[in-house]
């Protein structure tokens, strides 16, 4: 099967790395502050730690000279905000996040740029009594685990794994109901029990199980436009070693395209009246703090794809469904959403074919966003007449219309009317 | 997933039980639901330097969080690149 090309990649990721020089140079010491949409605003410790996690995700490419030069590069340039004043001040005044703040510290590290006085300082901050008094979600405690496992060398197994069972690895993460923040924990989950790449830990569940759901979620953000949690979730096929599905395939054949038709992967947080009216280090600052992310997204997504076995293909290969299917499906698809259509239009028929359960979940995730059930429960039936309603999104929203009927019926008691359904008993937790 | 069931097996359950008109529910839920969705800002209305939760995450803009056009979307870019004088194509 023919793959990806490897220098198209290592460009990518050379073009982010550059873009990272960039993103320190603006924030590495004030941060971003926006005072129209205050929420965008970050503190220095956001973008350095993120660059940090870029840099250490790109040094597994670091065998490439393109790749380790920026990758050095950059890591000279974290290690004065990585250690600064500020960071030093930040553990002492609060030990339960000390790790969170010792982040790019940990992570320089290990890629050979030592301090010792910084270790030694974190070492006696993380004595105090108040060490472990931050109350964590799975996700974040996880993330707390590898870095500790970074830094001291000992294996956290046992405790990770407890965090893993609890965590939306282990409990099928809510595709169509879930918030953001669910799927970016599905996401950091797997950044964090891979160490990007690097271990090949076991996961809670199938892995073919968790990657069904990565598929379902992916249609939900590609079709929206979030490529940030798009990239995100399409890590999790490199990252576990697992081969790329077609769904996945044409994910990253769409996120690929639009960053080539942009010049970066773009996000959806960019006021572009307000780019527009901005002038000088203003709007470039405005421009960099909202989109960086979203174009390191794409450098991660790139640094796994680099390593060896991970190459995405470059054609959609796959079961043939039928003809009739796809095009009944495509009829239930709005032709004005998403970027992923133009590049669904330019495939052969014989690959378009291949993504009929991926167009099948896109269509129940745009119906669904609309509020228009009566249509997912025609979607629904269309795919049990081909036998394709395999996919987490099927069944999830299977279970959506049976919950509405049931909740059209409690209304309806509360409103004080006869109940029409009887609903089924509520099955054990 | 419910227990034992696979998602096809809970897809065909529905589609053979199915004696509901959703229409009127998804106009109750559209006009009641749109606040829950507009409030999805959880941990990511707090960033990192305050404490967040997770280091790495895009906060959302809107409800829709579209790129939209991807030749507006380009503007970014060219800033970023230096090219400040550059305009919106037409």
């Amino acid at each position: 099967m023919s793959r990806w090309s490897e220098a198209d990649l290592e460009a990518r990721l050379c073009r982010t790395l550059d873009f990272a020089t960039k993103t320190l140079d603006c924030f590495a010491i004030d941060g971003y502050s926006d005072k129209e949409s205050p929420v965008f605003g970050f503190g220095p410790e956001k973008p350095v730690a993120e660059t940090a996690m870029l840099v250490y995700a790109a040094s597994g490419c670091g065998h490439r000279p393109n790749v380790a030069s920026r990758v050095n590069e950059l890591a000279r340039l974290l290690v004065p905000h990585a250690r600064s004043e500020r960071v030093l001040i930040d553990i002492a005044l609060h030990p339960s996040l000390a790790f969170k703040f010792s982040v790019p510290h940990v992570l320089l590290t290990r890629l050979g740029y030592r301090d010792a006085s910084f270790d030694g300082f974190l070492r006696s901050c993380l004595s105090s009594q108040a060490r472990n008094g931050h109350e964590r979600p799975p996700s974040a405690s996880l993330e707390r685990r590898w870095i500790s496992s970074l830094w001291t060398g000992q294996d956290t197994d046992t405790a990770s794994r407890t965090d893993l069972l609890n965590s939306v690895l282990n409990w099928p993460v809510d595709i169509l109901g879930g918030l953001r923040d669910d799927a970016y924990a599905f996401t950091h989950l797997i950044f964090y029990c891979t160490d990007f790449g690097f271990q090949n830990r076991r996961l809670p569940r199938r892995r073919s199980i968790i990657l069904g759901e990565a598929s379902s979620l992916l249609a939900r953000y590609m079709d929206g436009e979030d490529y940030d949690l798009a990239g995100e979730i399409l890590l999790a096929w490199p990252l576990t070693g697992a081969a790329w599905t077609p769904s996945a395939a044409f994910g990253f054949r769409v996120l690929a395209s639009v960053e080539d038709q942009v010049g970066m992967l773009p996000c959806g947080n960019i006021n572009v009246a307000r780019l527009t009216k901005m002038e000088g280090e203003e709007r470039s600052r405005y421009a960099l703090g909202t989109a960086y992310h979203t174009a390191y997204v794409m450098g991660f997504l790139c640094a796994a794809s680099l390593r060896p076995g991970r190459l995405p293909p470059t054609k959609i290969a796959g079961p043939r469904f039928e003809k009739s299917c796809l095009s009944r499906l495509l009829r239930c698809v709005d032709d004005d959403q998403g970027h992923w259509q133009s590049e669904f239009s330019n495939l052969a028929e014989d690959e378009q074919r291949v993504l009929a359960p991926l167009v099948l979940d896109i269509a129940i995730v745009q119906k669904c966003r609309k509020h228009e059930y009566e249509a997912v429960s025609d979607i629904l039936s269309l795919a049990c007449e081909y036998r394709i309603a395999s996919s987490p999104m099927c069944g999830q929203a299977a279970e959506l219309l049976e919950r509405i009927a049931n909740c059209s019926t409690a209304i309806g008691a509360l409103r004080g009317e006869g109940t029409e359904r009887t609903m089924p008993p509520a099955p054990g937790l | 997933m419910t227990k034992n069931l696979s998602h096809e097996d809970i897809a065909r359950r529905f589609v053979e039980a199915k004696v509901f008109d959703f229409s009127a529910m998804g106009k109750i839920i559209t006009e009641l639901g749109s606040e829950l969705a507009v409030n999805d800002q959880g941990w990511h209305g707090v960033n990192f330097g305050r404490y967040n939760i997770l280091a790495c995450m895009l906060p959302a803009a809107d409800v829709a969080r579209l790129v939209g056009s991807l030749r507006t979307a380009a503007l970014t870019a060219s800033v970023l690149e230096g090219a400040v004088d550059a305009s919106l194509p037409k």
